[in-house]
């Protein structure tokens, strides 16, 4: 493990030394992810970007010991994850559940607050006001006795953030919060993010639309198995690294701000 | 589970009298019902379960699996020198083991990338079952496992197979001479033919007892030495083992009930609580086993599966509240159980089967096959699978009738849709006149002139267009309509 700098400062949100993730494919061990290193200092927004297969959301899955690490070390806030599992929340991808689960949105939000509960405890009234207010915190406050099928897709990545909100976490996790969302959902996403940058928290997204990137986020980690680049937005999503994060399967015609996917 | 059974008479006890409660645990149809109401409630619950984890067929693999941790248990039991008894305790924990191990196995399989999921379970439980059954049959010759009760079981039998509970007037009785009950005679000793009689002051007597002896309370009973009848309860035993497997489950599923939630929809963000989904996973596994078993004796490994998924699978159309979903798979079983019994002896909900068969013998000649007298728990399950057949076609939101009338709604939605939007888009080009004739319309859309007029009418009804001087037109509320749809 390489001696790093944080160890004299403070402790940086999220720490990742060294990260390995292999995948079986037949019968033998492929790296999903090779000696990534990654530092994402306290409150920041930060754009995880990179073309399919890049390991996005391996690298979120990986650090909350979702898939296991083939070698390397994730700290948050300087400790471990099984001791900042409070402070640590996660979006998932919404086809990571069955939407058809009989259950309703006010429901799914205050799931968020189970792990606080502890085992055997029910939710109570507080609990239920609780997550009634961040459903309308992401405007969804009409929809809370309904069933989560009877949701749009955007409706249901919305419901996963009021989710998340209610966890009341430092660090969030989003995996392609604004995948196939409609423009309601995108603004209610980017409004969500700046709150929660206003309240100190550490946002790290997974993303997919580059022309959004330098709008929404202020630090972006270029990934393509390996860090092809990370840091400030103005210094990092250059023209340069794109092409080396996604190789020839890009057109540019200009840098920060201006780049659109072909 | 002796001390279970006496705690739960003395309960009834509170209620009911000795004779009542004899009566009716004597009764083949109430006993039959008691069993098999709590085998739906205890199937259900963990069967609500495995149905939303879409692990449906564990429920068929454990029930088999099952079979080999009891033959296991048996064996090890009888290596130990202990006198394994088919209803004892470590054959239900044997049980339990083998079906997590099942799961456990299946997933060992699985994880090794080269068979997938399905095939896996598939691999190892009918593997488990054979090995149980050539263990039966080369160590444990003597036991009787016959295919019908493995099968269906025998839950019409249930009421026959009972411990016996005494409450008052138990105790052995002991007749001694003194005893007011003891018939006493005397006999002489030294009377000869001829001699001494025993009217004679020389003669000698000994004392002689005819009934003298230790009785147990229902011969003292019997031979009327005592006054009161022993109280005695005959409890089925199946009621016990039942019940308590449909206590634990209930248990499970209220205690738990926000950790089987969130672990089964959302595995990472229970993991990422520490709720240890795996180890849930592992001990409803083991509670699907240990239901399995105790389910065993009333309805045979192969029905019990349509006892955990039916109710489940009927639920699941009613409702989109989880404890809703517990409750009406729960209830549903309980219905079907009734029904089934019903059914098997002859009667449909009232109607008599018997008049049926009759009318047809008269007509056709069954032969003289008039009684119909059929498997106990196979009715039960096709009068499940009957309610489920009506709810599947018939329920409100999520049935077929519904959804047929849904889809057509939409589709008459779209129709009118696409005619307005038509209209609209063309209402004040040049060729309005042909594109907007009613007679027209139809050709431009190219669809049929009946489906043209059909929705036209009823666009018309809902005020959303008219026709003016040959021409259609929009109404205010179709043009907001039609913006509408377009902004989505």
């Amino acid at each position: 493990m390489t001696p790093t700098i944080s160890e004299n400062l403070a402790h940086a949100a999220l720490e990742i030394n060294d990260l390995t993730v292999a995948y079986i494919q037949q019968g033998s061990q492929k790296p999903a992810l090779w000696d990534v290193d990654l530092r994402v200092p306290e409150g920041v927004l930060m754009g995880i970007v990179g073309p399919n297969g890049a390991g996005k959301s391996t690298l979120i899955k990986a650090s909350l010991e979702l898939l296991p690490r083939a070698a390397g070390d994730v700290r948050f806030f300087g400790r471990s994850y099984h001791q900042a599992r409070r402070q640590v929340g996660y979006v998932p991808q919404r086809g990571s559940v069955d939407w058809d689960f009989p259950t309703t949105v006010l429901d799914v939000v205050m799931m968020g607050l189970y792990g606080r509960m502890g085992w055997v405890r029910r939710p109570g009234k507080p609990d239920r006001a609780r997550a009634f207010q961040a459903l309308e915190q992401v405007g969804l406050a009409d929809y809370a006795d309904r069933q989560i099928s009877r949701l749009s897709g955007g409706q249901q990545q919305r419901t996963f953030l009021a989710r998340a909100l209610v966890q009341d976490a430092q660090l969030y996790f989003m995996d392609e919060p604004f995948a196939a969302v409609d423009a309601v959902t995108e603004r209610a996403i980017v409004e969500l993010l700046r709150q929660l940058r206003q309240q100190g928290k550490t946002v790290i997204v997974v993303h997919h639309d580059l022309s959004t990137v330098s709008e929404y986020f202020d630090q972006v980690t270029l990934l393509n198995r390996e860090i092809v680049a990370s840091g400030p937005v103005n210094q990092v999503f250059t023209d340069q690294n794109l092409q080396k994060a996604y190789g020839g399967r890009l057109n540019f015609n200009v840098g920060v701000g201006q780049v659109g996917a072909a | 589970m002796a001390f279970l059974e006496r705690l739960v008479i003395d309960l009834l006890l509170r209620f009911w009298s000795v004779e009542q409660l004899n009566a009716a645990l004597s009764d083949p149809r109430t006993v039959a019902l008691i069993v098999g109401g709590l085998v739906a409630v205890a199937t259900a619950l963990p069967g609500v379960i495995l149905l939303l984890r879409k692990s449906a067929l564990t429920a068929d693999a454990i029930s088999h699996s099952v079979l080999f941790g009891i033959v296991v248990a048996f064996l090890v039991m009888l290596a130990l020198g202990a006198d394994p008894d088919l209803s004892s305790p470590w054959l239900i924990v044997g049980a339990a083991a083998a079906g997590v191990i099942t799961v456990v196995l299946t997933e060992a399989i699985q994880r090794s990338g080269l068979v997938k999921a399905d095939a896996a379970l598939g691999l190892v439980f009918p593997f488990l079952f054979a090995a149980a059954v050539i263990m039966v049959t080369r160590y444990i010759p003597n036991v009787h496992l016959d295919a019908d009760a493995v099968m269906v079981g025998e839950i019409g039998a249930a009421w026959a197979n009972t411990n016996s509970y005494c409450l008052d007037h138990c105790d052995e009785v002991i007749i001694t001479p003194e005893h007011p009950k003891a018939e006493v005679g005397r006999r002489c000793l030294n009377c000869t033919p001829g001699g001494i009689t025993p009217r004679d002051p020389r003669a000698q007597f000994e004392a002689l007892c005819a009934n003298c002896g230790t009785y147990s309370a229902a011969e003292a009973w019997r031979l009327r030495l005592i006054d009161a009848p022993p109280a005695l309860i005959f409890f089925p035993r199946a009621i016990i083992t039942v019940g308590l497997a449909a206590l634990i489950n209930v248990l499970f599923v209220i205690l738990l009930y926000k950790e089987l939630k969130l672990s089964t929809f959302d595995p990472a963000l229970a993991r990422s609580f520490g709720f240890r989904p795996g180890l849930i996973s592992l001990a409803l596994m083991a509670l699907v086993s240990l239901t399995a078993v105790a389910a065993f004796d009333a309805v045979g490994a192969v029905l019990v599966v349509a006892f955990f998924i039916i109710p489940a699978g009927t639920a699941y159309l009613l409702t989109d509240r989880l404890w809703r979903m517990y409750l009406i798979a729960a209830v549903v079983g309980i219905v079907a159980v009734i029904g089934g019994y019903d059914l098997a002896r002859g009667y449909l909900m009232g109607f008599e089967i018997n008049r049926l068969l009759e009318m047809l013998d008269k007509l056709i000649g069954l032969g003289g096959y008039t009684e119909w007298n059929v498997s106990i728990s196979a009715s039960m399950v096709v009068f499940m699978f009957l309610i489920f057949l009506l709810v599947w076609v018939a329920s409100p939101r999520y049935g077929l009738i519904s959804l047929m009338i849904r889809r057509r709604w939409q589709q008459l939605n779209f129709g009118t849709q696409l005619m307005l939007g038509h209209v609209y888009n063309h209402r004040e080009s040049p060729n309005a006149p042909v594109e907007c004739a009613p007679e027209t319309l139809h050709e431009h859309l190219n669809w049929s002139q009946r489906k043209t007029s059909r929705l036209m009418a009823l666009a018309r009804t809902q005020n959303w267009l008219r026709i003016e001087d040959g021409l259609i037109t929009l109404t205010d509320q179709g043009e907001a309509r039609v913006r509408a749809f377009r902004e989505g």
